[in-house]
């Protein structure tokens, strides 16, 4: 049985509870198949770490917990060599070129007329770009994971193996009332699911700001919409990185009007 | 550590009966545990995992009166409680290793965010070239990607060649393998 990657992480990197890290244990002793998942986890581990993925909590463990044999360095030093030598590689591969179509009396005759559309959608893109990028500086993370949450999120099942948060919107009033969530289960990734109020604009595009007192906002920009049973909902993919012990407010505003949409409350214990 | 306790031929079979009473059977099943404690010693960083196993099973040998099956717990539970202890006893005599093992792999350590040097880098494009045609296209799909891509990468080769990504790791660690023996020989013919 395959277990979640993202705890055995935690496990090699001594971040489990000690009942966790008994179940594992005496798993490794007992499953010889169970070796293969702690070898590719442990690989993993590595190029999460020499990409510069790991919260400042999980990378001072990598330091502490993790590189503390020989073997596990060397993995290291393998693993850092083979992938700066890959990216070059890949990166020096050409784009395949196209065949230059054969100049018919038609596309002659609407050729400047595609030219200027293509000028229109590339204004457009650069606009966009620095609507959601450049103008509100976004950082190297809230780029990352922009993109990732503009990637097709309607299968559910795929997102089954991260931490799920659901929240429905609420006037953020006191520590009390939001939900409330523990650090340690968390998974490297967490999904969030937001009920959309009835009355929204199904056409608006929306952004998501994750803020917490003390700590600058996390900006997603465009988020998209997606159906359920009950109506509609926000579904949001965010590091556990940026979701320290605290209290949280979730605010959804239409980019077509700046209206706010819904604020929803969490809090991390 | 504690005065050794040698294994007898007596207690080596006392110590089997602990899995069956069937000799065949039982020394199948402590095979299973011994190669286990060896992987647990060795996850857990420890430079001499077998060593370390040797240990945990003289001393079980040792302890055979204490272990009480009718209290339900199984023989891999006894052997992870010495184990464990084991393990604490070795990080407070030892500490963290800090040296190189020479076999490990090639040029340089050991600074993990310090750039190759050009050296590295061509031992390794020549040993990347002499593998098989699909191997080496295979590692550097493998490792060319990073963050999100790569991560869709490793799914979409997965999906061609039919298999989970822990046998994929699998394939590439062979392939690294062969790169390891290739580089060390390539150092072996400068000296």
């Amino acid at each position: 049985m395959s277990v979640n990657n993202s705890k055995l992480k935690k496990y090699l990197l001594g971040s489990l509870t000690e009942s966790e890290s008994l179940e594992f244990d005496l798993r490794l002793i007992a499953e010889e198949a169970f070796a293969d998942e702690i070898l590719l986890a442990e690989h993993e581990l590595v190029e999460d770490h020499i990409e510069g993925l790991l919260s400042s909590n999980h990378a001072a463990r990598f330091e502490s917990t993790f590189l503390i044999s020989p073997e596990r360095r060397a993995m290291l030093r393998e693993t850092s060599l083979l992938k700066e030598f890959a990216k070059k590689e890949v990166s020096s591969v050409p784009e395949p070129t196209l065949q230059r179509p054969r100049t018919s009396f038609l596309s002659f005759y609407f050729r400047p007329l595609l030219a200027a559309a293509a000028v229109l959608i590339v204004v457009a893109a650069l606009g966009l770009l620095w609507n959601s990028f450049i103008r509100q500086k976004a950082s190297p993370l809230e780029r990352e994971f922009s993109a990732l949450n503009n990637l097709d999120l309607s299968d559910l099942t795929k997102l089954s193996n991260m931490y799920p948060v659901s929240l429905i919107p609420g006037t953020f009033r006191d520590a009390a009332s939001a939900s409330k969530h523990t650090s340690a289960n968390l998974t490297e990734t967490v999904l969030f699911r937001l009920a959309l109020p009835a009355n929204t604009n199904s056409s608006a595009t929306l952004r998501a700001v994750v803020r917490r007192s003390g700590s600058p906002d996390f900006k997603l920009n465009p988020i998209p919409v997606y159906r359920n049973t009950n109506g509609s909902e926000v579904r949001l993919l965010l590091p556990a990185s940026i979701l320290q012990k605290g209290q949280y407010e979730i605010i959804i505003e239409s980019n077509t009007d700046n209206v706010v949409v819904g604020n929803y409350a969490f809090a991390i214990e | 550590m504690k005065d050794r306790y040698e294994l007898g031929q007596k207690d080596f079979d006392a110590l089997l009966g602990l899995f069956s009473a069937n000799r065949e059977e039982a020394g199948e099943k402590y095979e299973q545990v011994r190669r286990g404690l060896v992987r647990f010693f060795q996850m857990k960083g420890c430079s001499d995992p077998q060593s370390l196993t040797d240990e945990t099973i003289n001393r079980v040998a040792a302890k055979l009166d204490a272990y009480d099956p009718s209290k339900g717990s199984k023989p891999v539970s006894y052997f992870y409680g010495f184990a464990s202890n084991i393990l604490k006893e070795y990080r407070r005599n030892c500490g963290r290793e800090s040296a190189l093992d020479e076999k490990q792999f090639i040029i340089s350590p050991l600074v993990p965010e310090e750039m190759a040097n050009e050296a590295e880098i061509i031992k390794l494009r020549r040993c990347i070239e002499e593998l098989e045609r699909d191997e080496k296209a295979l590692v550097l799909e493998y490792y060319g990607r990073e963050r999100r891509e790569r991560i869709e990468t490793r799914r979409r080769i997965c999906d061609r060649l039919n298999c989970s990504a822990a046998a994929l790791y699998t394939r590439i660690s062979r392939i690294k393998n062969s790169i390891r023996d290739c580089i060390e020989a390539c150092a072996k013919e400068r000296v």
